[in-house]
């Protein structure tokens, strides 16, 4: 055999076997790390088009919802309260109860006396309670109408408290305590003095 | 004509002699594997080569299409729907804790025997959805102190009632003289009343629908299912 071909043979091995080492080798660990953050950032494409889909659906649902609900549903729990509206609404509803109430005031939030609300939450739960009072004589019947108009308003007031006792010429003394709510904003709202809007 | 082979003047060699040396064959198959590696590496080589521009073409595109979905995710839609879902939370929250006082009131009622005065009550928010009355009564005789117990403890809503301050006071007395009070009855007593939810639930699931309001908006609060998944939550957390 010629020397020179032995050499040359051993030579394509050694260069065959070079090529498979220093490239081969690191480019197909190079190949599989790629793969597997390729499969990382398909899965999450996977996850982000998901939310992006399902923020679309909800965004189609809220869009379709009726502007009566949209309407009531901010009516129910508003930004802001207008408590000036409230008492008026607590006049209004009086007045359509044939009652004339002896006292009719806003208390305030508790928000700004830092106590629990009727619901057993904390006022950092997202919630403002705006705390009302009416005091009347009336009968009976009265009060019972009185609650149930209360009950059926278009935004709640609760009656945190009711006080009901015998007054003069068969009528009774009632103090009624009501909360309503709104929401507790990222930016503190005004705040708004106790006793502020008594009639 | 074996004569004139044998006679030839060329030297003929024996057979035996044809064979190749055992050498010979080893460094043929060395050939053909060197060969074969010599032209497999460069064919590897070029083909992984190729494949890794693809992966990494592949890797790009994903990152490309990562980015464009990111972008399309839009903050202020998602601030939409955390704003409505919140308020629709505490609706349902509010709406949940409601109670009716009339339907107290008309429970109270019921129950409540002729002979029986009520002369003072009091109703207050005990824990969330129940309510704690504390009432004084007045009664004729002991015999319908007995029987108004006997009535809340048959009534489920009441059972939780209980009589104190029970006291007797002889119509005739000096302190019933003394005291001003329009009640004439000689036995006064103090009672109280826990109500829970259940028992005092509020009427505006009954509101007129034509009001445009309770009733509306339970219907929709329970209609729109707004529990966000957690991928979201979790998206709008960290946005």
């Amino acid at each position: 055999m010629n020397p020179f071909n032995l050499f040359f043979q051993i030579s394509m091995v050694v260069i065959a076997v070079t090529i498979g080492v220093l490239y081969i080798n690191p480019t197909l660990k190079e190949i599989k790390a790629t793969q597997a953050n390729s499969l990382i950032y398909t899965e999450e494409i996977s996850k982000v088009s998901a939310v992006n889909d399902a923020l679309a659906d909800r965004i189609a649902y809220m869009d379709n919802l009726s502007l009566a609900n949209k309407q009531a549903l901010i009516k129910y729990l508003p930004d802001k309260l207008d408590e000036v509206a409230v008492l008026k609404d607590l006049k209004s509803i009086l007045s359509t109860q044939s009652i004339e109430p002896k006292t009719l005031t806003y208390k305030g939030t508790e928000n700004q006396k830092g106590t629990v609300d009727g619901f057993g939450n904390s006022t950092n739960s997202g919630l403002i309670t705006h705390q009302f009072e009416i005091s009347a004589d009336i009968t009976y019947a009265d009060l019972k109408g009185l609650l149930k108009a209360l009950e059926v308003n278009n935004y709640p007031l609760s009656v945190t408290s009711l006080t009901v006792n015998p007054s003069e010429n068969g009528f009774l003394a009632v103090d009624i305590s009501l909360a309503t709510f709104s929401r507790k904003l990222e930016i503190n709202p005004v705040s708004t003095p106790v006793n502020d809007g008594q009639i | 004509m074996s004569e004139i082979s044998s006679s030839s003047f060329i030297p003929k060699r024996k057979a035996n002699d044809l064979s190749k040396p055992a050498g010979h064959r080893n460094i043929f198959i060395l050939s053909i594997v060197s060969y074969a590696l010599f032209v497999a590496a460069p064919v590897a080589a070029a083909t992984i080569f190729i494949y890794q521009k693809y992966t990494d073409n592949t890797f790009q595109q994903n990152v490309v299409n990562l980015d464009t979905v990111i972008k399309s995710f839009n903050d202020a839609d998602m601030l939409r729907v955390l704003d409505f879902h919140e308020r629709l939370k505490l609706t349902s929250q509010i709406f949940h804790s409601q109670v009716s006082l009339a339907s107290l009131l008309n429970i109270l009622e019921q129950s409540t025997v002729k002979t029986v005065k009520f002369n003072s009550l009091k109703i207050s928010q005990a824990e969330a959805g129940s309510l704690l009355a504390e009432a004084e009564l007045s009664a004729d005789s002991f015999d319908a102190v007995i029987f108004q117990r006997g009535q809340y403890e048959n009534n489920q809503s009441l059972a939780s009632s209980s009589f104190t301050n029970l006291i007797f006071t002889p119509p005739n007395s000096e302190t019933t003289k003394d005291v001003k009070t329009t009640d004439s009855k000689p036995i006064k007593l103090t009672t109280k009343f826990t109500f829970t939810k259940d028992n005092i639930l509020s009427v505006t699931s009954t509101t007129d629908p034509e009001n445009n309001s309770i009733s509306d908006l339970e219907v929709a609060s329970s209609s729109l299912d707004f529990s966000l998944p957690e991928d979201i939550s979790s998206q709008a957390t960290s946005s």
